[in-house]
């Protein structure tokens, strides 16, 4: 459950937004200390961000009512109003803007509460301002996309109102069984899946399918995806996932 | 002991002579009881037998003064010896005297007849005469020859009674005093009690004084002379904590003293990098320094966090042994793997997971052993080279112990190191560049939690290279039904 968040963007973070958006980001910074405010919001905006800045939690959350934003990035200690409290207030209000959480503490516990409420990704101070950049990114990327329902992974696409993938702009041709896990793959970008958990979320659409055809499903879709700069990854115990092969690292 | 526990412990709180007079008092007065029915008894025997020697020598005196010369019976009441008689008895004598043959009656006739008797023979026993009880004493005798010229000889009874007021008030006065000396006895007894507890206690009194006195700062050990030798197993518990306590802070200290010496190496390095930038002239070099601080940055924040979790694992092996559960260590692995991923994938590593299909249910807190696998697989993950593997390998290593295993193909560690671990801080393996940072402090940190859960951490070069980090639980109590289904 916590995997879905840091595999998926930590993998993803290769591209801009202002590549794939084709507009600058716009951010709320809510964060009671002046200097770190003032010198991430520098950064940023120097990488061609948009940054709004509330030092309280009660300013950010009127803020937020009147104002749209790409994405939030929340200290949890604020004066007036708590950033979890906030984060549930933001919820509870059906806003489903993205927010980055950035905490002084590296809690389990807290992390999961978080998640729960609806936290998108966390950061732990102190941390690179790319880093930051680079998450802000996904997350950005991935509510703009599920809100037009695109699913991205290096060159690879998946249009949902099109039920069609292209790879590097071209369309994947693929058998409806193919079709099937590779959009499970697709949605769930860097989190492991078990061959079970495949098969289960496989089955409405396939009833007869065995353990096994996964394998050989898998098989086929990797000789297809061969040297496109995606492929999917096996790792033992863990499962199967999608994963960009052309981006740093 | 914590305060408030079950509604029984409550009744301790009560004084010590209170709960010794509850113990002793039931049975003293139980004794006492006993005596005194049993006393009553023989009271009861003496007075009868005192009453009846007068009641006899009343017979006696009448039965000299019988005479048959007559050819009658003649009596010749002894009336001074009567008048005294009755005077001690305080109360009314009844005579009788007959025959057996029932021709002769003197005296008070409605006197109750007395029991079948033999000649020669005395008897005492209770009657009731004119509705009043009295003691009766009867004595039968063959007279020596017979009278009105009968055949044989008859013989003659003679009855003495007397009313039995003197006698009862006589008893009633001897046993109400027996009562009150046995209610004297355990008065006596509780006063005796209370007084020789409170004198026993006294060393304690004496003992919280010196407690109250004590300097905080004192670390002696507290001095069992003069003390109760029930006191002492308390005194040596007591002293045992100080020594707990003792060092628990010296511990404490040296954390206090390692942390600020790792914390503020760092910021001496920025502190000189950036006066060395602000004296540089050209720019090249300001941002050559500027690069440079970076990772002095990075490792001086990476340090910050373990020593927090240091601390704060600390805090929960001492305070929170609550959270102690059934935690099963394949799950766990998974958890730990994925959140790693993609820290290892862009490093191109390949984690992988090895655990039997069913759990292995090891007994600790999820989150303090998610810290510290975390911790190992961070470990392994930075010490891997590029592309290698990692293998978190989960499996029950004996009936009463599970283990999660932690491999990689990294330098492994020199034999030093690894007798070093968990002892104290370790900079010496920090190297300056930062790439591979405070492997010490996260093995720190991996041990301090397993010896909470009552494990251990096993650190071994693998003979392949590289490293096995190896935590190792109790198993969990699988009598009771567990609940926890894998996530896989």
């Amino acid at each position: 459950m916590l995997a879905h968040q840091w595999g998926h963007d930590r993998l993803s973070q290769e591209i801009r937004p202002g590549v794939l958006l084709g507009c600058s980001m716009r951010i709320l910074l809510v964060e009671d200390d002046p200097d770190l405010a003032t010198w991430l919001s520098r950064s940023l905006l120097r990488r061609g961000l948009i940054v709004e800045w509330e030092d309280d939690g009660k300013l950010a959350e009127r803020r937020l009512k009147g104002d749209s934003f790409d994405a939030v990035v929340l200290d949890l200690g604020l004066p007036s109003l708590g950033g979890a409290a906030l984060l549930k207030r933001l919820r509870a209000n059906d806003d489903t803007t993205p927010v980055l959480i950035v905490t002084a503490r590296n809690d389990f516990s807290e992390r999961i509460d978080l998640l729960h409420a609806g936290a998108d990704d966390f950061l732990s101070k102190p941390f690179a301002v790319e880093e930051l950049e680079a998450r802000l990114a996904a997350l950005v990327r991935r509510s703009h996309g599920r809100a037009r329902g695109i699913y991205q992974c290096g060159p690879l696409i998946f249009d949902q109102n099109a039920q069609r993938f292209t790879l590097d702009g071209e369309v994947l041709a693929l058998s409806p069984r193919e079709h099937a896990l590779l959009r499970v793959l697709v949605q769930r970008v860097g989190e492991p899946m078990s061959k079970q958990q495949l098969l289960d979320r496989l089955v409405p659409t396939d009833s007869d399918l065995q353990l096994e055809a996964v394998e050989v499903i898998i098989h086929r879709l990797r000789r297809k995806l061969v040297g496109a700069g995606v492929q999917i990854v096996t790792l033992r115990g863990l499962g199967y996932f999608l994963e960009a092969t052309d981006g740093p690292g | 002991m914590a305060p408030a526990e079950e509604p029984s412990q409550r009744g301790l709180e009560r004084p010590l002579w209170i709960t010794l007079a509850l113990w002793t008092m039931p049975a003293l007065v139980f004794l006492l009881g006993g005596g005194l029915l049993f006393s009553a008894a023989t009271i009861n025997d003496l007075s009868d037998s005192a009453y009846d020697r007068s009641l006899a020598g009343a017979i006696r005196a009448i039965d000299l003064n019988v005479s048959t010369a007559s050819g009658g019976i003649g009596i010749e009441l002894p009336y001074p010896l009567f008048e005294s008689f009755q005077a001690t008895a305080s109360g009314e004598v009844y005579f009788r005297v007959s025959t057996d043959d029932g021709l002769v009656e003197i005296g008070d006739a409605l006197l109750p007849a007395p029991p079948m008797l033999e000649d020669g023979e005395f008897t005492f026993y209770d009657a009731v005469y004119l509705g009043r009880a009295v003691r009766v004493g009867a004595s039968k005798r063959k007279l020596e020859e017979p009278l009105y010229g009968a055949s044989q000889a008859q013989s003659i009874v003679i009855e003495v009674a007397e009313t039995t007021g003197s006698r009862e008030a006589f008893r009633e006065r001897l046993i109400s005093r027996a009562i009150w000396r046995d209610a004297l006895t355990v008065l006596v007894a509780v006063g005796l009690l209370a007084l020789g507890v409170r004198l026993a206690l006294h060393p304690l009194t004496v003992l919280k004084q010196r407690l109250d006195l004590r300097d905080p700062d004192d670390r002696s050990r507290l001095d069992v002379v003069g003390l109760p030798s029930e006191v002492r197993p308390l005194v040596d518990a007591v002293n045992g904590l100080i020594e707990r306590y003792h060092l628990q802070g010296e511990a404490q200290r040296r954390f206090i003293d390692d942390a600020s010496h790792q914390l503020k190496t760092p910021l001496a390095v920025l502190r000189s990098q950036i006066d060395y930038a602000l004296r540089a002239d050209d720019p090249t070099t300001s941002r050559a320094v500027l690069e440079a601080m970076r990772p002095v940055t990075e490792r001086a924040a990476r340090m910050t966090s373990q020593l927090l979790s240091l601390a704060r694992a600390r805090n929960a092996a001492l305070l929170d042994t609550s959270a102690s559960a059934p935690v099963d260590l394949a799950t766990l692995a998974g958890d730990v793997a994925r959140l790693h991923l993609g820290q290892a994938r862009r490093r191109g590593l390949k984690i992988e997971i090895e655990a039997p299909d069913e759990a292995v249910m090891g007994q600790g807190s999820e989150a303090l052993l998610f810290e510290a696998a975390s911790n190992l697989l961070d470990n392994a993950i930075r010490v891997s080279p590029d592309g290698g593997r990692i293998l978190l390998k989960a499996e029950a290593d004996a009936p009463s112990s599970v283990r999660l295993r932690v491999m990689d193909e990294g330098p492994g560690m020199s034999e030093e190191m690894l007798g070093q671990v968990g002892e104290r801080f370790h900079a010496g393996w920090e190297t300056q560049n930062g790439t591979q940072t405070s492997t010490g402090l996260g093995l720190s940190i991996v041990t301090v939690i397993m010896e909470a859960q009552n494990g251990v951490l096993i650190l071994a070069n693998r003979p392949e290279g590289g490293l096995v980090a190896e935590m190792r639980l109790p198993a969990a109590d699988t009598t009771k039904p567990l609940n926890t289904p894998r996530r896989r």
